[in-house]
């Protein structure tokens, strides 16, 4: 492993500073929140940053502020860990989604250190970027997965990497609408959630908009719109300590019985959280009974483009949506 | 569990070892044997470690690493592999591809059974790479070809039931299928072709399968559980119910043993035992406590240094508490002879019984028995099997520790469960580097995917080993794959036939 400084930032303006000066010198730096994910990519020699600036020592910047009364939206700290987000009594009532999400993230003790920025910004867990094969995330030409193993790999959105994002917790915040502040040496702009990640047709070596000296600072989510409930459910391979193979986030705006709006994003298939506009324009507006969930659920596979060893992963997603969106609406 | 590490000293000529090893004794004459030195030089310490499973009595490869670098650096070396590194730099079980053709007469007796059989064995030669199975059932023509060959993965070598667990899934699976084609009730199938003499001509010991069989149907229900027409539930949720069962040899052999009392009347215990886990120094002294008389709390223990215990054999092929056990009540007569000749210790004097029994068999064959018992539900949307249920069944001769006991039984259905549904080291096809090193992505099990296991001991005396101990701790995984992958079967009506049996199998085998 290379040995690194650690910075201990007080404030974020500091923070993205620190790093554009040591770029300046020709040095790499990272931001690091817990740091769960980072130091397993230290480790494994996938990165080498000289420093790293760590953004826990920043105060203020992990607490869910409520803006304007209980029911207008709110402000999530980046730095807030994925425990004390998945607890908040507010986001479990009105924002159940992103609690679910939050819950289902690998073990208590990995929630215990991760924060929320550092959920959105984890590296892929491809196998073959973890194991360190000169492939696109590594800063090579080829996706190894391609014509290798792909059995967890992307049936949407894929090519030339075909990696999935591993977030649980950007697949709630796709469906949530949120917005992130994002904070560069230069000025600070928000980006809403459906932008902030990227295809790799628009640039193979990373997954978000965040330029290197950029932060993730916080999380912006519109209030919750009366009747709306939401939930999350992820399918693993083990009942804890793995990410997803297929999750779903879903958001129904429901008036009685009929479906005034829905937002359904899914985890675990595409190298974005992957959101299904025109499955939601079918739901507006209608009765979620058996036929429509099942109508719903074929199509949202349309278009799907499996690849060699990964073409479960369609009637597992058809699956997941038929069955969370029925439960979902039939919920009292 | 622990990776491979050790520590290695020279002073002068002598070397001290501290690693973590199935074997003293074996580790000893290893590293000298490969260092050209006598083995009185070696000295092998190992007072606690973290689990063996097999992998730390044939590896001793970081031990002659450090040994070597100690020597080069002059000065004391540890070493510390990551659980990438152990995943990949030490052994694992070798995996197989398995043919059978089976030969049945209308009213289910097997006629003949052939297998074809290869073994991946790594690149260098660590093992036998045989296939274990065809000898649980009674056949007069069988015909057994296996094959081990090198390839470009990790080295294989022994694990928990070395040849068993997979040779058990594919010889069980076949029998499981012969059943269905035939229309029998596997268990009646089974019933009615295992082995009742080894090989079908050698008697065992003592003979309980019948026992363990029709006990574990009974209490398993399995009447109520099983589905005459596999995959037969409605709806997208199914049940099913397997089973397997198992002969697991139980041999006896040497070891050695040292009980001293001194005149305080405390007994001390030197065995070169180690306690990879379950428990080895504990049922020493229970063992020892039995044979002297005395409350366990009177015995002291001195284990795993091979300049203060005697010969061991290792703490592997489920072998510790029936050779090194059986020694330890030869050692315990030994000092009640002395102290019959000579009364109790005085003054400073101390009385010493030590013996090294070689007990033999006169032809007989000496094997635990047992059957599994498992439910499970696969979801055929999610492609999901859990088991629901299961019920092991076990004569491991008697039981000394009815809490060690049972974990020993849990610990290897719950490992045959991993490895017949989650646990997989996945290799790149076209570069052939390991994907999935680690505990993550190798998927092992947590405690949450680890359901009940209910355990049921038949115990018996066949009048050897230890007050008539037998075998145990790899024997419960022997059959716990084939009986998760049988259940399997029962629930949806599709023979999985590739290890393991995760979701995109099912989905792809259900589409
Ligand atoms: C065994 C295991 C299982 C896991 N399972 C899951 C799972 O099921 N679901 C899931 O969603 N995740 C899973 N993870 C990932 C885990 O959730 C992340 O490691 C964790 O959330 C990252 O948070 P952190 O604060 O520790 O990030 P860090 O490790 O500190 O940072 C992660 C990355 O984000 C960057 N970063 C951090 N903060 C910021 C910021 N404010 N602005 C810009 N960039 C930033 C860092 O430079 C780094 O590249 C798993 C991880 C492990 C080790």
């Amino acid at each position: 492993m290379k040995t690194f400084a650690n910075a201990n930032a007080h404030d974020l303006q500091q923070a993205v500073t620190l790093v554009q000066q040591t770029r300046q010198d020709g040095r790499a730096a990272s931001f690091v929140g817990g740091g769960s994910d980072l130091l397993a990519l230290v480790k494994e020699r996938i990165v080498a940053p000289d420093v790293l600036v760590n953004l826990k020592t920043i105060k203020g910047l992990d607490q869910v502020t409520l803006t304007g009364g209980d029911a207008t939206g709110m402000t999530i700290g980046g730095l807030i860990t994925l425990d004390a987000l998945s607890r908040h009594p507010v986001v479990r009532r009105q924002y159940a989604v992103l609690a679910e999400a939050a819950e289902t993230v690998a073990t208590p003790q990995i929630r215990n250190v991760g924060t929320l920025a550092g959920n959105v910004c984890q590296r892929p867990w491809c196998w073959y970027f973890r194991n360190g094969f000169p492939c696109l995330k590594n800063g090579g030409n080829t996706c190894f997965s391609a014509a290798g193993e792909n059995q967890f790999h992307a049936i949407f959105g894929g090519g030339p990497s075909h990696i999935v994002h591993p977030s649980d917790t950007a697949v709630a915040l796709v469906a949530l609408d949120a917005r992130f502040r994002v904070v560069g040496p230069t000025g600070e702009r928000v980006v809403p959630a459906a932008e902030f990640f990227i295809l790799p047709q628009q640039d193979a070596r990373r997954e978000n908009v965040l330029g290197p000296e950029e932060a993730l600072a916080e999380i912006q989510v519109p209030s919750a719109r009366p009747g709306t409930r939401s939930t999350y459910h992820k399918v693993m391979d083990r009942e804890a300590w793995t990410h997803a193979v297929v999750s779903t986030a879903i958001v129904l705006e429901m008036d009685k019985q009929i479906c005034r709006n829905a937002r359904i994003v899914l985890g675990g298939v595409a190298p974005i959280p992957w959101r299904l506009p025109h499955v939601e324009r079918m739901l507006a507006g209608q009765r979620i009974t058996e036929t429509l969930a099942a109508k719903a659920a074929e199509a949202a596979l349309e278009g799907a483009k499996p690849l060699a060893r990964n073409a479960y992963k369609v009637p597992l997603t058809r699956g997941v949506i038929h069955r969370t969106l029925l439960a979902l609406a039939a919920r009292t | 569990m622990e990776p491979r590490t050790c520590i290695a000293a020279w002073d002068a000529d002598k070397l001290t070892l501290y690693t973590p090893t199935q074997g003293i004794s074996n580790c000893r004459t290893d590293t000298a044997r490969d260092l050209g030195i006598p083995p009185e030089t070696v000295h092998v310490i190992c007072h606690y470690m973290g689990g063996g499973f097999g992998n730390k009595n044939q590896n001793q490869d970081a031990d002659l690493i450090t040994a070597m670098l100690a020597k080069e650096a002059g000065a004391p070396v540890k070493l510390e592999f990551t659980r990438k590194d152990d995943f990949i730099g030490v052994h694992g079980r070798w995996p197989t591809i398995q043919y059978y053709k089976v030969g049945v007469s209308r009213d289910g007796t097997i006629k003949a059974i052939q297998l074809r059989g290869y073994s991946g064995m790594g690149p260098y030669r660590k093992n036998t790479g045989a296939i274990a199975g065809i000898e649980l059932y009674q056949c007069p023509n069988i015909e057994s070809l296996v094959y081990p060959v090198y390839t470009n993965k990790t080295v294989s070598g022994n694990f928990r039931g070395p040849e068993y667990p997979q040779g058990f899934f594919g010889i069980e699976s076949m029998m499981d299928d012969v059943a269905y084609k035939l229309g029998m009730d596997p268990v009646d199938f089974v019933l009615k072709n295992m082995t009742r003499k080894y090989r079908d001509e050698m008697p065992y010991t003592n003979y309980s399968l019948d026992d363990c069989i029709r006990r574990g149907a009974e209490v398993f229900e399995w009447k109520k559980r099983w589905h005459p027409q596999p995959g037969s539930d409605r709806g997208p949720i199914k049940r099913g119910a397997g089973m397997a069962f198992m002969a697991f040899r139980s041999a006896l052999g040497r070891s050695s043993a040292v009980v001293r009392l001194n005149t305080k009347g405390q007994y001390t215990l030197f065995v070169g035992v180690t306690d990879v886990g379950p428990g080895a120094k504990t049922t020493m002294a229970m063992i020892a406590a039995e044979a002297l008389g005395v409350p366990l709390s009177k015995i002291e223990i001195v284990s795993g240094d091979t300049d203060r215990c005697p010969y061991s054999v290792g703490e592997s092929g489920s072998r510790t508490t029936i050779q090194t056990g059986y020694a330890v009540i030869q050692a315990a007569e030994a000092l009640k002879l002395q102290i019959a000749e000579k009364g109790l210790p005085k003054g400073d004097d101390v009385r010493v019984g030590s013996a090294t029994p070689n007990p033999t068999l006169e032809g007989k064959v000496r094997a635990a028995f047992g059957a599994h018992f498992v439910e499970v539900e696969v979801d055929t949307q999610l492609g999901r099997a859990r088991v629901l249920k299961y019920l092991a069944v076990h004569d491991c001769g008697r039981i000394m520790n009815p809490l060690t006991a049972t974990s020993q039984i849990k610990g290897g259905a719950t490992m045959g469960i991993g490895m017949a549904l989650h646990e997989d080291l996945l290799y790149d096809r076209r570069t052939g580097q390991p994907l999935t090193a680690g505990f993550y992505g190798a998927r092992l099990l947590t405690h949450r995917d680890a359901p009940e296991i209910e355990v049921i001991f038949i115990e018996s005396d066949d009048g050897y080993g230890p007050y008539g101990a037998k075998s145990m701790g790899e024997s419960s995984k022997v059959p716990a794959v084939a009986a998760v992958a049988n259940a399997v079967f029962n629930a949806i009506g599709r023979r999985m036939r590739d290890l393991p049996i995760t979701r995109d199998k099912i989905l792809g085998a259900l589409a």
